[in-house]
C-alpha cells in the first residue's frame, strides 16, 4: 500500500509540475546548463557595462573629467548617446537574467552525490567497493509545495535479486505542503527522524567514511520508511524578545510510519527490521520524533523518542536517543546515544521468506550504543602553491577521531552471549571544496563475545580510504 | 542588508538572517518563498558576511535537515548586481555596501536597528565591517 501511496504522490508530484503551461516542456539537463552558463555570461557582460557605465556617468559630471574626454568618434555618437544605448543594454540584459532566473526557480533541481572506497581489513582480501550513487530531485512547482526524491543507486553492480551486488532503493520521496514556519505536513517516504546521524548519513558530509556501529545495529541508517508527519521550527529566542539567548531555536519533527518489525537478531541489531515500503507486518503504526534544540548559534542538542509494536501480539519496541553537537572556532565535538527495549515474549519474524513467517527464535531484550566523535579543521599555508591548495579558495584538512560502542542483548540463536563492540577510528581528510572530501582512516575494534555478521567490517582493523562529493 | 522595495519586510533579527542563509528559513510570512541574494564567495564583503552572521568561512556550505544536497542561493558579482536583482525581484533579500544603497531598495533594520545615515555613526548596526 504504501509503495502504492508514494507511487500515487510521485503521479501527483508529477502532475504538479507538468501542470502549468509554462512548464509544459521542461529542459533537459544539458540545456539548465546552457542555461546557468548563458545566465553568467550575461552578468558578466552586464559587469562590465556597469562599470563602463559607472564611468561614463562619472565623466559625465565632472567637467575636468569631460574635457580629458577624447573627441567623440562619429560612428559612436555623444557620450550621452553612448550612455543611453549602455543603459539600454544593461535593461535587456537585466530583464534576460530575470526570464532565466524564473525559469531556473520552477525548474526541478537535479543533483547526484557519490562514494566509492577502499578498505583493507584483516582477515579479508583488500577490496574497491562502488559504494553508491544517490540522485536527488528537488522540485517547488509553487512557492507551499514542495517535493524531494532521492534514488540510490548501490554498489552499480549486476542488479540481481538476492545476489547483493546491487541495487535500487528509494530514500526519500515525499511531498510537503508548507503552511508556516511551525507546521509543515509531509506524506511518503521519509528519513526516521531519530538521532542526527540518520538526517546526516550522507558521505560528502561525514568525516569518517565507516559509520559507527551504533549507526549501523542499534539505528539502521539509512532508516527511511513510509509515514505522515509534520516538521517546523520555532525561533523561540526571537520570539521571547531576544531575552538571555537570542538564537534559541527549537525544531521538530513527529511522524507515524510502518515502524519497525520483529526480524531482529543480535548479530544484526535492527537492520532488518526496518519496513517495506508495500507491506507491514501488523497493524499497529509506529510515532517517532526529534526535537532539535539550539540554545545558542554552535550548540545543538536533540532528542528523539520511538514507539511502537514489533509484532502482531502487540509486544512493545521503545527507543530514545540523545545527539549533540559543539562547535568551537576549528573544533568539533558529537555524540549520539541511543536505546530501544524490546518487551518480552516476542518472536523473531523472518523477514527472507515469503511471506514473512514466525520464528520461535526470541528477540534481544534490548539494543544500546553511541559514539563520540571529535574533528579538528586546519591547513598549511605553504601548501597554497601546491597542487593541494592552488585554484582552491579555502581547502581544509580535518584530523577526527571516533569512539564508539555498542551492546545488544543475547537472542536464542547458535551464539551465547551479547554482542558487545568497541572501537575507535583516526581518519585524516582533505576538502579542497566544501562538497568533496578525500578521506583517509584506520580502524581499530575490540573483540565481542559472539561472531558478529561476516558481510560487515565492524569487527575487524584496517584501513580505509574514500572519496565522496555532491554536485 | 536590502529587500525588495514592495517587501513588507522592515526588520529581521540576526538569528532569522541566519536562519534565511543557512536555508532553515526559506518562507516570508505570507508564504512566499525567500530569493537569498549572496555575493560570490572570494569576495571580502562575503567574507565579512558570514563572519559576522554565520561565524563561518564564506566558502561554508549549509545543508537542510535531510537533504545532501547543500542550499543554494544566488550569487552576485557586485554590489551593484545585488542591488539592482533585490529591487526587481519581490521576494529577494541581499547585502551591499553601505554606499551602495538607493532608492530602489528598501534597508531593513537589524536587531531592530537600522544603519544610521553617517557611516561613521553607524557603529551599532549589528553587520558592519
Amino acid at each position: 500500500m504504501w509503495r502504492g501511496l508514494a507511487l500515487l504522490a510521485a503521479c501527483v508530484l508529477s502532475e504538479a509540475i507538468a501542470a502549468p503551461a509554462a512548464l509544459a516542456e521542461l529542459p533537459t539537463a544539458e540545456e539548465v546548463a546552457q542555461l546557468k552558463e548563458e545566465l553568467r555570461h550575461m552578468q558578466d557582460a552586464m559587469r562590465q557595462m556597469q562599470a563602463e557605465l559607472q564611468t561614463l556617468k562619472a565623466q559625465q559630471q565632472t567637467p575636468a573629467a569631460r574635457t580629458a574626454l577624447p573627441e567623440p568618434v562619429a560612428e559612436r555618437g555623444s557620450l550621452t548617446e553612448r550612455v543611453e544605448t549602455l543603459e539600454e543594454s544593461v535593461k535587456a540584459s537585466e530583464e534576460g537574467q530575470d526570464s532565466l532566473l524564473k525559469r531556473l526557480d520552477e525548474m526541478v533541481e537535479l543533483d547526484v552525490y557519490t562514494a566509492s572506497v577502499f578498505s583493507n581489513l584483516t582477515d579479508k582480501d583488500a577490496k574497491f567497493d562502488a559504494l553508491h550513487v544517490e540522485l536527488l530531485a528537488d522540485a517547488h512547482p509553487t512557492d507551499r509545495l514542495r517535493g524531494f526524491t532521492q534514488i540510490r543507486f548501490s554498489r552499480l553492480g549486476t542488479i540481481e535479486a538476492g545476489a547483493k551486488q546491487g541495487d535500487i532503493e528509494v530514500h526519500q520521496a515525499w511531498l510537503e505542503y508548507a503552511i508556516n514556519d511551525y507546521f509543515n505536513p509531509r506524506l511518503g517516504v521519509v528519513l526516521v527522524p531519530f538521532g542526527k546521524y540518520n538526517q546526516e548519513n550522507f558521505d560528502h558530509v561525514q568525516e569518517l567514511t565507516l559509520r559507527p556501529v551504533m549507526a549501523l545495529r542499534v539505528v539502521p541508517t539509512t532508516w527511511a520508511e513510509p509515514g505522515f508527519g509534520f516538521t517546523g521550527h520555532a525561533p523561540l529566542g526571537e520570539q521571547l524578545g531576544g531575552i538571555g539567548l537570542k538564537d534559541f531555536l527549537l525544531d521538530y519533527q513527529l511522524f507515524l510510519t510502518t515502524g519497525l518489525s520483529a526480524d531482529i537478531r543480535d548479530h544484526r541489531g535492527l537492520r532488518d527490521a526496518r519496513a517495506e515500503y508495500e507491506t507491514d507486518t501488523n497493524n499497529n503504526k509506529a510515532t517517532v520524533g526529534r526535537l532539535g534544540i539550539k540554545p545558542m548559534r554552535d550548540l545543538e542538542v536533540g532528542l528523539s523518542g520511538y514507539l511502537g509494536e514489533y509484532d502482531t501480539l502487540g509486544h512493545h519496541i521503545n527507543g530514545f536517543d540523545v545527539d549533540s553537537k559543539l562547535t568551537i572556532g576549528p573544533f568539533d565535538l558529537l555524540g549520539e546515544y541511543a536505546l530501544f527495549d524490546l518487551q518480552e515474549g516476542g518472536f523473531r519474524l523472518d523477514n527472507s521468506t515469503s511471506p514473512p513467517s514466525i520464528t520461535t527464535a526470541i528477540v534481544p531484550e534490548s539494543l544500546r550504543g553511541g559514539y563520540l566523535e571529535a574533528h579538528y579543521r586546519f591547513w598549511f599555508d605553504f601548501l597554497n602553491d601546491t597542487f593541494l591548495g592552488r585554484k582552491f579558495q579555502n581547502p581544509t584538512f580535518t584530523a577526527a577521531l571516533r569512539y564508539d560502542q555498542v551492546r545488544i542483548d543475547d537472542d536464542s540463536d547458535a551464539g551465547s552471549g551479547p554482542i558487545v563492540h568497541r572501537g575507535w577510528t583516526f581518519g585524516l581528510n582533505y576538502r579542497p571544496i566544501p562538497t568533496w572530501v578525500l578521506k583517509f582512516e584506520y580502524i581499530v575494534n575490540d573483540e565481542k563475545t559472539e561472531a558478529i555478521n561476516t558481510r560487515d567490517v565492524d569487527d575487524r582493523d584496517g584501513f580505509v580510504m574514500s572519496m565522496a562529493a555532491a554536485f | 542588508m536590502i529587500v525588495n522595495k514592495s517587501s513588507s519586510v522592515e526588520a529581521i533579527s540576526l538569528a532569522e538572517l541566519r536562519r534565511i542563509y543557512q536555508g532553515q528559513k526559506t518562507r516570508w510570512s505570507d508564504g512566499a518563498t525567500i530569493m537569498v541574494v549572496n555575493r560570490s564567495a572570494a569576495s571580502a564583503i562575503r567574507a565579512a558576511f558570514y563572519r559576522l552572521v554565520h561565524n563561518a568561512d564564506p566558502e561554508q556550505e549549509f545543508y537542510q535537515k535531510g537533504s545532501p544536497i547543500p542550499f543554494k542561493t544566488i550569487t552576485q558579482e557586485s554590489d551593484i548586481a545585488t542591488r539592482r536583482l533585490v529591487s526587481r525581484m519581490p521576494n529577494a533579500i541581499g547585502y551591499v555596501g553601505a554606499e551602495q544603497v538607493d532608492d530602489t531598495v528598501k534597508i531593513v533594520a537589524i536587531d531592530g536597528v537600522r544603519p544610521a545615515p553617517d557611516l561613521q555613526d553607524a557603529g551599532v548596526y549589528p553587520l558592519r565591517w
